[in-house]
């Protein structure tokens, strides 16, 4: 199918070595337009939508930034905020966001990680990134995960 | 189906794809080929001519002129803007969340966003002229902590760097690994502007980050790195009796070179230096500071641990840098705040000032 002109750079700024050293589409041959479509395909049928997980993902790294650094328990969870200088620009270019990763466990021990530019890929655009990348997130893992914030 | 047949078919194939892409290679040539443009700089002081087609920031550095970028031409930074009286087009939907109305009215752009399609006007900071290209050896690198390693480059010979304290440069990366481009960032100097034949840089391993995983596990002492510079308006102004100086990680760089600046220069300022970390594997320098304490009493080092293990035997501040900022920063009388360090710590240390009185026009960071 013919690339949509207006995707051209948001394709690009998505591949490896553009906007930071692994990309964002991982080994994922589909168009991230497919990605974004089948992952919120996912969260419909799981009863949650991608602006509700990404509001959850904000309220846990939220309440552990002020501590970034130090572990603290946020609603059962415990979270861990680390902290970088310098920002991050979004492929779609309408955000640049702070270097900034999270990492949560819940009771059961299962662990999920995110980054501020991965919370404002989920927010804004949908996107949780391709299959094998660094920080892509399973929207029915990551649900499932963030239910306890009911 | 006889294998001929395939064969001839695959041929056919092969020879429109061909085809094709002849078309598009010269279609992309004839159509995207805007001849050669003249960029005119500050109303005739310097004129260029220039293949376009390329951005501006390219094509100025292509011409050595180099425009402060931190985030490497990604739109992200904010940082490379330059006046386009003419012929750059309308603004970007990338560059408008960095464009003021009154920039705008100014016809400020963003360097890396302009395309130069056209022959242009424009406007440059005359300083800007000022900043140079060094190609430099990397004599030594050092661990500081885990995550932070030293770099120490030496300037070609016969060659030197004159920057204020608190300044950056532009530090170029290599293609390595999945990485097929250069990419470059921007990293404060940690080194004494004394001192014009060497730099020394911190920089600290970002997950997944394209240049600071090229430092940490691609370049070798004995390499050639590019650097630009120096760029920033990060540096003293010492219109006050005191400095409180705030860094954490990384951010210790400029910092650094601050103090060595007040106390090479026998400025009378007082400084406080608050240097915030987790635990004691965060921590660098310590010895460094701790003499220069001894040595000169107008600086004070307050290390600051968030969270001192047991057997650390910490004796020094613990909690977070706000917390020893909140209670040992009476107020904003002749001070002049310093901060360096990640946006969320500058953020709660700005919050933090404001409340003790310090203004916009005190507190100084780069904001990259």
């Amino acid at each position: 199918m013919k690339e949509n002109p207006r995707h051209i750079p948001v394709v690009e700024s998505l591949r490896e070595g553009i906007l930071s050293r692994d990309g964002f589409m991982g080994e994922d041959t589909r168009p991230f337009t497919d990605i974004i479509l089948d992952d919120a395909a996912v969260l419909a049928s799981a009863g949650t939508n991608a602006v509700e997980l990404a509001d959850k993902m904000t309220r846990l790294t939220r309440a552990a930034l002020a501590q970034a650094g130090q572990e603290v328990v946020v609603e059962g969870y415990r979270v861990l905020v680390e902290d970088y200088m310098g920002r991050i620009s979004c492929p779609f270019r309408d955000h640049r966001a702070p270097k900034r990763n999270t990492q949560v466990w819940d009771n059961a021990g299962r662990q999920m990680s995110w980054t501020a530019l991965g919370v404002h890929l989920i927010r804004a655009h949908g996107f949780f990134q391709g299959q094998g990348a660094p920080y892509r997130l399973e929207p029915a893992q990551l649900a499932d995960f963030l239910r306890a914030l009911d | 189906m006889n294998f001929s047949v395939i064969l001839t078919t695959v041929g056919i194939l092969a020879a429109v794809s061909a085809g094709l892409s002849v078309i598009i290679s010269v279609a992309d040539a004839v159509l995207n080929n805007y001849g050669t443009c003249q960029l005119d700089i500050n109303n005739g002081e310097k004129l260029l001519s220039v293949k376009g087609g390329s951005s501006l920031l390219s094509l100025l550095a292509s011409e050595k002129i180099f425009i402060p970028s931190a985030c490497g031409g990604k739109a992200t930074c904010g940082l490379c803007k330059v006046g386009v009286l003419e012929g750059g087009g309308p603004l970007l939907l990338t560059e408008e969340p960095y464009i003021s109305l009154e920039e705008r009215k100014q016809h400020i752009r963003l360097s890396c966003q302009v395309k130069v399609k056209t022959d242009m006007k424009l406007r440059i900071p005359e300083e800007l002229f000022n900043i140079k290209e060094f190609l430099c050896e990397l004599v030594e690198v050092e661990d500081m902590t885990y995550d932070i390693k030293r770099l120490r480059l030496k300037l070609p010979a016969g060659e030197s760097i004159k920057f204020k304290a608190g300044q950056f440069v532009q530090f170029y990366s290599k293609p390595y690994g999945k990485v097929r481009e250069e990419a470059f960032r921007a990293y404060s100097i940690s080194s004494k502007a004394s001192e014009t034949d060497h730099l020394e840089l911190l920089i600290r391993l970002v997950p997944n980050g394209i240049v600071t995983t090229y430092v940490h596990t691609a370049l070798q002492v004995g390499d050639t790195v590019r650097l630009s510079g120096p760029y920033g308006d990060f540096y003293l102004r010492g219109d006050c009796e005191e400095l409180v100086m705030i860094a954490g990680g990384s951010g210790l760089a400029p910092i650094r070179s601050l103090v060595y600046d007040v106390i090479e220069k026998g400025l009378p300022h007082k400084m406080r230096f608050f240097f915030g970390a987790n635990t004691m594997r965060d921590l660098y320098y310590m010895e460094e500071f701790t003499q220069i304490e001894r040595d000169y009493p107008q600086f004070k080092f307050i290390p600051c641990l968030a969270r001192p293990a047991p057997e650390d035997n910490w004796q020094g501040v613990t909690g977070f840098v706000t917390v020893a900022l909140e209670e040992q920063v009476a107020d904003s009388v002749s001070k002049e705040a310093y901060l360096c360090g990640s946006p969320g710590m500058l953020d709660a240390c700005i919050k933090i000032l404001k409340t003790k009185g310090f203004t916009d026009e005190t507190i100084f960071y780069d904001k990259f």
